[in-house]
């Protein structure tokens, strides 16, 4: 850039050290005028305070201008503006929280007992019901019985060995089949200490983990055929292998020392891996098991329950199950046929898939408690909603005064967010913190009732859908009430509560019958009602509250002077916009008296009669309507003279 | 007279188009032209030009003044000079079609 004549380069200030350019840049501006004014003849002090005041606001400029320097100014200052408003909004919220502690105390434990329960019961719901087996392909493993049809109780039979071994040569349907038996008592394991510790083992026969199909976090499994290999080998759980061997990488080929014999280890199985009890912590063939305490070889010993994995045929796991049961059951025939004496009644089997097995028992009522404990989250909501609407009609006084003063719709709608937020943050936490106690308690008292119990955990998943179940009902809560006032005219909604406020009359809400409120109301009402009905508290209270509703939907601002039996009321002048009021009140419904004058309301004549007709909805509303309303004047849904009236 | 809004920068392009000026001067400029008819808070200037500069219309240098002190000196872009253009021609057209309406004589115009 070439300079003008008589100018010369220098250096920067931001670079020589002088501070921000910006405000040398304005200095010399400053500088400048206050040397043309004194060379004019203006005194050095009067010369700098008129430049001053020439230049504006100089602090502000610096700032306006060190913006623009930076770039994307009108973004950043967008978003700083959002920021702050953000701020004020979780400011004025806890403020709010300040002025009604006990309001907001009740609303948050409401909120927070409904969470609790829900997540509680669902982290209950999602490790049992949810939560993947560690079973691979877990639809094609089964619970297998050998049946007897004609039997008298019901057919269902154990295993013995020898059955187990004639199945498994003579399906092709079974792609692995194993028995076990966890009731021949644990395992005698000394300590290190030495102390003896019974330790609840499992005692399988070659294929249970093949039909299991969960790989060993070390090691190997027990293999297929006991015959062929040492019996005397043993699998770890996990929880057993951190508990006595510290964990140890090189556990396997280690010996285990137990009572009745050295076992070699050839395995540990990882976390989740529990079957067939939920404390199963060994598992080793049944092999070990001497004759003389329970003669398994024995085809008549039928003690053994079995697990299956049916060789996948096609797609859908259900028809392999199908046609492995028709195939089995003739294998059944055919053994039955063959041992008479031993095998004569049991013609068919029985198939079960494992998760149905487990858990098929409780899935039903914990689904109902589910379903019981969101329905109690729901009355939360409403409770919450109604609390909120009580404090509503002290606050739109509130709201109509920062509509009047500029706020926009936009920012109204966010405050009432911000405050649900709030609410649905705190009541989320205090639930959160309700349910990592309750899931404990629930499952020292219930765990045993419960399969599965050792996969329920408050994990992060249900914590999240804790907190977002309660933002969302807070917003909901908060937001609810008031979707009546966001959706009107705030220059209606200002006015009116201008003129409510001179008419010192502050009495009632705006709580409109627009849809929004009233799908509201009627959507609670029935909530509460099925609530109600179905946990406990009575009906009765619940249709009060329908009726204190109607009382809120009172819909004109006036004030009756009396009452006749003809349905007319006398009409105090003081009553703002009459003609409006009738505005949305369909030509049918109005009386004959009204309609004969063949004029709108428009048309009224201009001394308007004391007398005049009422809306039907004031006489006939119901009981403890008609009371509250009587009684005093109610600020409804007047429409305030703007030009859309008439 | 107020400013109109949008005005400030291409008056100050229109003060740059003779060679660099710094910000005072520009402010003396546009004081002196419209000869105190336009009434500029003189420190909205800065932020103006600073966005200019932003958008690439001006290039800016620091130097010497006339009266030995240090400023700031801001000139025309090639692409400053095409907005100055652009800018005074639409203000033109804007001008004359309101200056039009304003002079007629009837609303019926070349009719009646």
């Amino acid at each position: 850039m070439r300079l003008p004549d008589g100018f010369r380069r220098t250096t920067p200030p931001e670079l020589s050290g002088g501070g921000s350019g910006v405000e040398e840049e304005i200095r010399f501006h400053i500088e400048s005028r206050v040397d043309e004014l004194v060379a004019s003849g203006v005194p050095e002090a009067e010369a700098r305070r008129r430049a001053e005041r020439e230049f504006g606001d100089r602090a502000h400029m610096v700032r306006r201008t060190e913006r623009e320097s930076r770039g994307g100014g009108e973004t950043t200052m967008r978003v700083m503006r959002w920021m702050g408003e953000a701020g004020r909004d979780v400011r004025l919220a806890m403020r709010q929280v300040r002025r009604n502690p006990g309001l907001w105390a009740a609303a948050v434990v409401t909120l927070a007992l409904g969470v609790g329960g829900t997540t509680s019961v669902y982290s209950v719901v999602q490790g049992v019901l949810l939560r993947a087996l560690p079973y691979p392909d877990e639809e094609r493993v089964v619970r297998i019985w050998p049946a007897a049809p004609d039997d008298v109780d019901g057919g269902r039979q154990s295993w013995s060995v020898p059955d187990l071994d004639d199945w498994r040569e003579r399906s092709e349907s079974l792609a692995a089949i194993g028995g076990y038996t966890a009731s021949l008592g644990g395992m005698v394991v000394p300590t290190e200490a030495g102390v003896p510790e019974e330790v609840r083992a499992a005692y399988v026969t070659g294929g249970f983990f093949d039909a299991l199909g969960t790989a060993p976090l070390l090691g190997g499994t027990l293999p297929s055929e006991a015959e062929e290999s040492d019996p005397r080998v043993v699998v770890l759980s996990r929880g057993f292998w951190e508990r006595r061997f510290g964990g140890d990488p090189d556990v396997v080929g280690r010996v285990l020392d137990a009572q009745h014999g050295a076992y070699r280890i050839v395995g540990v199985m990882p976390d989740g891996f529990a079957f067939p009890d939920p404390d199963t912590e060994l598992w080793t063939f049944l092999a070990n098991v001497e004759q003389e305490s329970v003669p398994w070889l024995l085809r008549q010993v039928r003690v053994f329950d079995a697990v299956a994995r049916i060789a996948p045929r096609t797609d859908a796991a259900e028809d392999d199950l199908a046609t492995a049961e028709q195939e089995l059951a003739e294998v059944a025939r055919g053994i039955a046929a063959d041992l008479p004496e031993t095998n004569a009644g049991i013609t068919s089997v029985e198939l079960m898939p494992i998760r149905t097995a487990l858990v098929g028992d409780v899935r039903t009522p914990l689904l109902i408690v589910l379903a019981a404990v969101a329905l109690t989250l729901l009355i939360a909501c409403a409770n919450v909603a109604n609390l909120l609407l009580a404090r509503g009609a002290g606050r739109q006084r509130e709201f109509a005064v920062r509509a009047s003063l500029g706020a926009g719709r936009g920012r109204l709608v966010r405050q009432v967010l911000t405050e649900g937020l709030l609410l649905g943050v705190l009541g989320g936490v205090a639930g959160m913190l309700l349910a990592t106690v309750a899931v404990p308690a629930l499952l020292s008292r219930a765990g045993a009732l419960i399969p599965r119990s050792q996969a329920v955990t408050v994990d992060a998943g249900v914590l999240l859908v804790a907190l977002a179940v309660s933002v969302g009902t807070g917003c909901w809560s908060g937001f609810c009430p008031r979707c009546g006032w966001a959706g009107d005219r705030l220059g209606r909604l200002a006015v009116a509560a201008a003129t409510a406020s001179r008419r010192g009359d502050c009495s009632t809400g705006w709580c409109s019958r627009r849809w929004g409120w009233r799908s509201c109301s009627s959507w609670r009402a029935g909530c509460s009602c099925g609530a109600s009905s179905s946990c406990g508290p009575s009906i009765r209270a619940s249709s009060r509250r329908v009726c204190s509703w109607r009382t809120w939907s009172c819909p004109v601002t006036r004030t009756p002077k009396t009452t006749s039996a003809s349905g007319t009321v006398s009409w105090s002048d003081s009553r703002p916009f009459p003609a409006c009021s009738e505005r949305r009140r369909p030509r049918s419904s109005r009386p004959a008296a009204w309609a004969s004058s063949g004029r709108g309301a428009s048309g009224a004549s201009p001394n308007r009669s004391p007398a005049r007709p009422v809306r039907p909805r004031l006489s006939t509303s119901t009981g403890t309507s008609s009371r509250s309303c009587g009684s005093r004047s109610c600020v409804g849904r007047c429409r305030v003279p703007i030009p859309s009236c008439h | 007279m107020e400013l109109l809004q949008g005005t400030l920068d291409v008056m100050i392009l229109k003060a740059l188009e003779w060679g660099p000026l710094h910000g005072y001067a520009v402010s003396r400029w546009i004081k002196s032209t419209t000869r105190d008819v336009l009434t500029v808070e003189e420190g909205a200037l800065y932020p103006a030009l600073h966005r200019l500069r932003r958008k690439g219309l001006v290039e800016s240098e620091w130097g010497v003044s006339e009266n030995n002190r240090r400023a700031k000196f801001y000139a025309l872009t090639p692409k400053g000079r095409e907005a100055l253009t652009q800018e005074a021609d639409s203000w033109d057209a804007y001008a004359r079609a309101v200056d039009r309406v304003l002079k007629a004589e009837s609303p019926g115009g070349a009719n009646g």
